[in-house]
């Protein structure tokens, strides 16, 4: 046997091995699955508020509101447990950058239910 | 503009949906609306029926939810027409809503007739119910050998099914080891294998190879137990036999007197029904003498998506259909090929590959997104 094989050689005998490991079975799950892809991908593509929520995703902003969650879950976990009372709540909100929060939580609500 | 499409099978959905993308725009703005009328909130994947008969696929594969397949600005109802009133623009449902349109679509589909040859119905395998495709399967798992017998009534839908049923038996057989014990025989009611020329000039020779025996201008007239009579005074006994019935339109357009048989009288490159100018018919329900196919309801829902889109925003329609029609041709031993023609040119099968037979297989899978309208 030759070790040269051409590239068409190769080729076909890579189609002739991929076509023999290859069941009913196998195409008919991987058509399946290729139908609910496309779905799947017609369904994001032509949906506005996905493409604006993917367009949102690139921006800086978002980048930022997913550090302070992620920086936000760590402290809390991190923190002891409050003691609670009205003495705790007015030391909470007494810091500034809880007060931006609510801030941006009320403005939020504000736009919710224009 | 008010669009109707009644009828929520293979061309009707493709069509509704086809539509709905092309008018997005007016159906968010309220200028146009699409109600869909079905009767039935499930889709069955017709095709798969064959498969199902020979044991090729479950019947939990063929049907997904209707309104899962359809565009969400559909306005899709399970309510079957019962009355037309094209002078007035109007039809009438089963609940007995009055319904008015601009533009109708009427998509009803066919239905078997083997009550329209004595003891066929009794005496013969079927698969174009779930029921009978599944009765098939039982009967042919009992199946120890014999003399079987295809036979093909007309008109019959999907024009492939006498061929690929005879190549799925001798498949079967095979695996099952009893091919040697069986003797098959192929009629069909014209003078050769197959009514498209080319399909048959390959066919035959398919047959011959694997020693299938055939007797052309066979149509039947009369069935009784063992035995199927032809209308041309010849005869073939069975044990099994197979049958591909005729065919006619559904019972809503012989009631309405649309349609000789239920079939409409359509215009064969615009697609309107003869005479009205905002009827438009498609897939089975036409009397259109090319293949009563999913795909020539595909093909003619495309077609009438862009012209009916067309109409709405410009006020005429921008293209004609072709006739184009594909087939797949399921030829056993994991192999197939496929006849594509239309009106001016005929179809030129080539030898059966499995990579057909591969596209064919994840086809069946990829229905779903077809009816859709994505590919």
């Amino acid at each position: 046997m030759s070790s040269e094989i051409t590239i068409q050689q190769q080729v076909d005998r890579f189609m002739q091995g991929a076509g023999d490991a290859l069941t009913d079975d196998t195409v008919a799950r991987l058509g399946f699955m290729m139908n609910e892809l496309l779905i799947i991908a017609d369904r994001v593509t032509r949906n506005k508020n996905i493409m604006k929520l993917l367009e949102m995703s690139e921006t800086k902003d978002f980048a930022k509101m997913l550090d302070a969650m992620s920086v936000a879950f760590e402290s809390y976990k991190e923190s002891p447990a409050t003691s609670g009372g009205i003495g705790g709540m007015l030391k909470v909100m007494s810091d500034p950058n809880v007060q931006g929060s609510l801030k941006l939580l009320g403005n939020f609500s504000k736009e919710l239910n224009k | 503009m008010h669009i109707l499409v009644v009828g929520g099978g293979m061309g009707g959905t493709i069509l509704a949906n086809n539509l709905a993308r092309r008018l997005s725009g007016e159906l968010e703005q309220g200028s146009s609306k699409i109600t869909m009328l079905s009767a039935s909130d499930k889709h069955m994947y017709q095709p798969g029926l064959l498969y199902v008969a020979v044991g090729k696929m479950s019947t939990s594969e063929l049907y997904r939810d209707q309104k899962s397949l359809l565009e969400s600005s559909i306005d899709f109802h399970v309510d079957p027409v019962e009355k037309f009133d094209l002078d007035n623009n109007s039809v009438t449902t089963k609940s007995g809503k009055k319904i008015s349109y601009d533009i109708l679509c009427i998509a009803t589909g066919s239905r078997g007739n083997a009550e329209g040859i004595p003891g066929l119905a009794e005496n013969s395998c079927q698969f174009y119910t779930e029921a009978d495709a599944v009765a098939m399967y039982k009967k042919l798992s009992k199946f120890e050998g014999g003399k079987v017998v295809v036979a093909t009534g007309v008109p019959h839908k999907c024009p492939m099914s006498p061929l690929e049923i005879t190549f799925f038996l001798i498949d079967y057989f095979k695996k099952r080891g009893i091919w040697d014990k069986v003797d098959l025989h192929y009629t069909y009611p014209i003078g050769r294998v197959h009514s498209l020329a080319p399909v048959a000039e390959w066919a035959a020779p398919e047959f011959d190879k694997e020693g299938v025996t055939y007797e052309t201008l066979f149509n039947m007239k009369e069935v009784v137990p063992g035995k199927v009579i032809s209308e041309e005074d010849s005869s073939a006994e069975f044990d099994l036999l197979v049958t591909v019935p005729p065919h006619k339109g559904m019972q809503v357009i012989e009631d309405n007197e649309l349609g000789k048989g239920g079939f409409i009288p359509t215009d064969k490159k615009k697609l309107n029904m003869e005479g009205r100018d905002n009827v438009f018919v498609l897939g089975d329900t036409t009397n259109l003498p090319i293949s009563k196919a999913g795909s020539t309801a595909h093909f003619e829902a495309e077609a009438l998506g862009e012209n009916i889109a067309a109409i709405v925003q410009m006020g005429e329609p921008v293209r004609d259909y072709d006739g184009k029609v594909f087939c797949f041709i399921e030829a056993g031993d994991g192999k197939a090929t496929y006849a594509m023609f239309d009106y001016n040119n005929p179809p030129n099968p080539q030898a059966p590959t499995s990579g057909l037979h591969w596209f064919k297989t994840a086809y069946n899978r990829m229905y779903w997104a077809s009816a859709r309208g994505i590919i």
